[in-house]
C-alpha cells in the first residue's frame, strides 16, 4: 500500500543526496588556495618539489573528472578521506567532535522546541490579546539580532561583569590535573545551550503561532464550541492537533541542525564541536575533512526529510495513498 | 421560540482612528417553533453575524436573544453550554466543518459521547442509525472528511447536528458550496427531517431560489438592518422595499443599473439604502425610517411606501 509512497520518497532522497554531494565537491575543489599553502606559504616557491609531492600522495594532480569518481566510488565504500590537519580519518575525527556538539545542542534543541511550540499555540490560541502582542514583538526582537550578538552580550554580562560563567572553552584548566568533572562541563555548557534556545525559540514560535490562527479559524472550531464542549477540550481535541501537522517538518529539520553543530555559537564560545571543527577546516583548506562535514549534513537533513515524510503518513489521514474507495 | 431584540454588534478597528464598523445595527424578530426563516442579503451585510449572535457564539454589543423564554445574555458560560445542545450550527463548507483528523464516526460520536452517557454499542449504534437517516452507509463510518464529497460531508454534519436534537438550527449557506443537484437533495434532506423533528431554521443564504425553496418567511438584510420581512410569496412576490425589487429583479441590467451608486457615503441619521435607492428624496437623507407593517406579517423599513 504505502511501499510505492516509501520508494518514491527513497529514490527522491537519494537522488537529492546525489546532487549536493556533486556541488559540494565542485565548489570545494574550485575553492582558491590548498592546505600545503596553509601550513608553509612558501614552500611551493622555495621547494616546488615538496609541494608537488604532496598533491600526487592526495591524489590532488589527477583530472578533476578523475578525482570526481574516485570520491563518489569511495563515498559509497565508507572511505571519506584523511584530514591533512589531523592526520585521521575524517569519519574519526568527525564522530568525536559530534559528541561535544551533541552536549550543547541536545538540550537547546529540546528546550527550544518545547518552549517554542507551548507558547506559539497558547498565543495562537488568544491572539490579539496585549500579551500575545507584546510576546510577538519580543519575539520580532530577539529574531531580528543575530545569534552571535546575543552570544558576546551574553558573555559580557554574565561571564564578564557578573562573573558566573566562564568567558569560553568546554573545561577547565585544573581538569589536566584532576580528570573531566561533568559539572564543570555543564557550568561552560550553559551559557551556549541558552543562547542556541533563546534564538531557535521564535523561528519555531512563529510557525506554531501561525499554524494556530489559521486553525482556530476553521468551522470545526466554531462547531465545535458550538456543540458545547469546553474550551480546554476545543483547544487540545481539535485545535492542537491540526496546527501541529505543519512542525513536523520544522521539528525533524532542527533535529537535523542539532547534528550539523553552530559555527557561530561554538566559534565565539571556543567550544570543540562540529561548528568550531568546519570553522578550523575553512581556515587551513582542509579539503577532505570539509567534504566530510558537508556530506554528513547533507545526510542527516536529507534523513531527516524522509522521516518527516514518512511520519505524516501516520499523522495526516489525508495523506494516506492509495486506499481503496 | 426565539425572539431578538434590538440585537447589535458593532466591530471597531484601527489604532489612532477607531472606525467602527456596524454589522448588525438594531435588528429584532421573532421566530415560531417548526418555522424556517430565510435571511438574504449580499456579502458583507451582516447575515452570518446575526447567526453567530443568536447561538451567543459572538458577544453583542447591545440587546437580547430570548431562546425559549431564556435570555441568553444572562446566562453564565456553565450555563449557556448546557443549552449548547439544544441550538445548532451548519456551515457553508462541510469539509471546513469537520475536523480533518477525526473519522466520520469520531465525529458524529463526539457530541454523544459529550452530552449522552452511552455504552459503546450503544453509541455505535446511534451513530449507524443517524448515518442512515441522513441517506449515508455504515460503509462510510470509518473513512475521513476528505475521501467523501461535498455533498456527502454535508450529510455527515447534520448527523453530528442531529445527534443531539437540537431545537434550534442557524443553517450559514449550508448549500453554497455544492454543485446544483447535489444542492436540491440536500435542502430535501433539510426539509424532510426539519418535519420530522420539528426543527426550528434560521436560512442564511444570498440564493434567492434556494431561500424561496426552504422557507415560511424571509428577512431581507441590507448593510446591519432588516429592510423587508413578511411571508415567502408576500416578500419575493410582491416586495415592497426597492432593494428587495432590485434584489428579485428578474432583469438583470436593470437590476444592475438599480445597483449602481456608491456604498460609502451613509449619513448618520437617513436611511441606509439612500445612496443607492432609485426613490430616494430628500427627506430620506435627513430621517430613518421606521418599520411600517403594510399587510398582516409584512413589515417594510421605508418611509416611500
Amino acid at each position: 500500500m504505502y511501499a510505492e509512497y516509501i520508494i518514491k520518497r527513497f529514490f527522491y532522497s537519494f537522488l537529492a543526496f546525489f546532487i549536493s554531494i556533486s556541488i559540494t565537491f565542485s565548489i570545494l575543489h574550485l575553492m582558491p588556495g590548498d592546505y600545503i599553502h596553509y601550513l608553509a606559504p612558501y614552500l611551493a616557491e622555495v621547494n616546488p618539489e615538496a609541494s608537488e609531492l604532496f598533491r600526487h600522495q592526495f591524489g590532488l594532480d589527477k583530472p578533476i573528472i578523475e578525482q570526481y569518481f574516485i570520491y563518489i566510488y569511495n563515498v559509497f565504500h565508507g572511505n571519506w578521506g584523511y584530514s591533512f590537519q589531523y592526520r585521521v580519518p575524517v569519519l574519526k575525527i568527525i564522530s568525536e567532535k559530534l559528541y561535544w556538539t551533541l552536549i550543547i545542542l541536545l538540550p537547546s534543541t529540546f528546550l527550544s522546541i518545547v518552549i517554542g511550540i507551548f507558547m506559539g499555540a497558547h498565543f495562537g490560541w488568544r491572539s490579539g490579546t496585549k500579551k500575545d502582542l507584546s510576546v510577538l514583538n519580543v519575539m520580532i526582537f530577539i529574531r531580528a539580532i543575530p545569534s552571535y550578538w546575543w552570544a558576546i552580550m551574553l558573555i559580557l554580562v554574565f561571564g564578564f561583569y557578573f562573573n558566573l560563567f566562564p568567558l569560553g572553552g568546554f573545561i577547565s584548566i585544573s581538569a589536566l590535573e584532576l580528570g573531566i568533572n561533568y559539572l564543570d562541563v555543564l557550568h561552560h555548557a550553559i551559557l551556549p545551550i541558552f543562547t542556541l534556545t533563546l534564538c531557535s525559540i521564535p523561528g519555531i514560535y512563529y510557525l506554531m503561532r501561525n499554524s494556530m490562527l489559521l486553525t482556530v479559524g476553521e468551522d470545526y472550531i466554531i462547531t465545535a464550541r458550538a456543540k458545547g464542549l469546553e474550551e480546554r477540550n476545543v483547544l487540545r481535541k481539535h485545535a492542537l492537533k491540526n496546527a501541529m501537522l505543519p512542525m513536523i517538518t520544522m521539528i525533524t529539520l532542527e533535529c537535523a541542525h542539532m547534528i550539523t553543530g553552530s559555527i557561530f555559537i561554538e566559534t565565539i564560545f571556543s567550544w570543540p564541536g562540529l561548528g568550531l571543527l568546519t570553522f578550523n577546516a575553512i581556515l587551513a583548506r582542509d579539503l577532505f575533512l570539509l567534504q566530510g562535514i558537508f556530506l554528513i549534513c547533507t545526510l542527516i537533513i536529507i534523513i531527516a526529510n524522509f522521516i518527516a515524510d514518512l511520519s505524516y503518513l501516520y499523522i495526516d489521514p489525508r495523506i494516506k495513498v492509495g486506499e481503496s474507495a | 421560540m426565539i425572539e431578538v431584540k434590538d440585537l447589535r454588534k458593532h466591530f471597531s478597528s484601527g489604532i489612532l482612528k477607531k472606525h467602527s464598523t456596524k454589522a448588525v445595527d438594531g435588528i429584532s424578530f421573532l421566530m415560531e417553533r417548526g418555522e424556517t426563516l430565510g435571511l438574504v442579503g449580499e456579502s458583507g451585510c451582516g447575515k452570518t453575524t446575526i447567526g453567530r449572535l443568536l447561538l451567543r457564539l459572538l458577544e453583542p454589543t447591545s440587546g437580547k436573544v430570548i431562546f425559549d423564554g431564556i435570555d441568553l445574555q444572562q446566562l453564565k458560560k456553565a450555563e449557556l453550554r448546557r443549552l449548547r445542545p439544544r441550538m445548532q450550527m451548519i456551515f457553508q463548507d462541510p469539509d471546513a466543518s469537520l475536523n480533518p483528523r477525526m473519522t466520520i464516526a469520531d465525529s458524529i460520536a463526539e457530541p454523544l459521547k459529550l452530552w449522552r452517557k452511552m455504552g459503546k454499542s450503544e453509541l455505535k449504534e446511534r451513530v449507524s442509525e443517524l448515518l442512515e437517516m441522513v441517506g449515508l452507509n455504515p460503509e462510510h463510518l470509518n473513512r475521513y472528511p476528505y475521501q467523501l464529497s461535498g455533498g456527502q460531508n454535508q450529510r455527515v454534519v447534520f448527523a453530528r447536528v442531529l445527534a443531539l436534537n437540537p431545537d434550534f438550527i442557524v443553517a450559514d449557506e449550508p448549500t453554497s458550496s455544492l454543485d446544483v443537484s447535489v444542492q436540491a437533495q440536500i435542502l430535501n434532506m433539510m426539509q424532510e427531517l426539519k418535519k420530522e423533528f420539528n426543527l426550528t431554521v434560521l436560512f442564511i443564504s444570498h440564493d434567492l431560489e434556494v431561500v424561496r425553496h426552504i422557507s415560511d418567511r424571509i428577512a431581507v438584510m441590507y448593510r446591519g438592518k432588516i429592510v423587508e420581512m413578511g411571508n415567502t410569496k408576500d416578500v419575493l412576490g410582491y416586495g415592497k422595499h426597492p432593494y428587495t425589487n432590485a434584489l428579485v429583479s428578474p432583469v438583470v441590467i436593470e437590476e444592475d443599473a438599480l445597483l449602481q451608486g456608491d456604498m460609502k457615503p451613509v449619513n448618520a441619521f437617513g436611511c441606509v439604502f439612500y445612496p443607492r435607492c432609485p426613490f430616494a428624496a430628500e427627506s430620506c437623507s435627513k430621517r430613518e425610517p421606521e418599520m411600517v407593517e403594510v399587510e398582516k406579517g409584512h413589515w417594510v423599513l421605508c418611509d416611500k411606501i
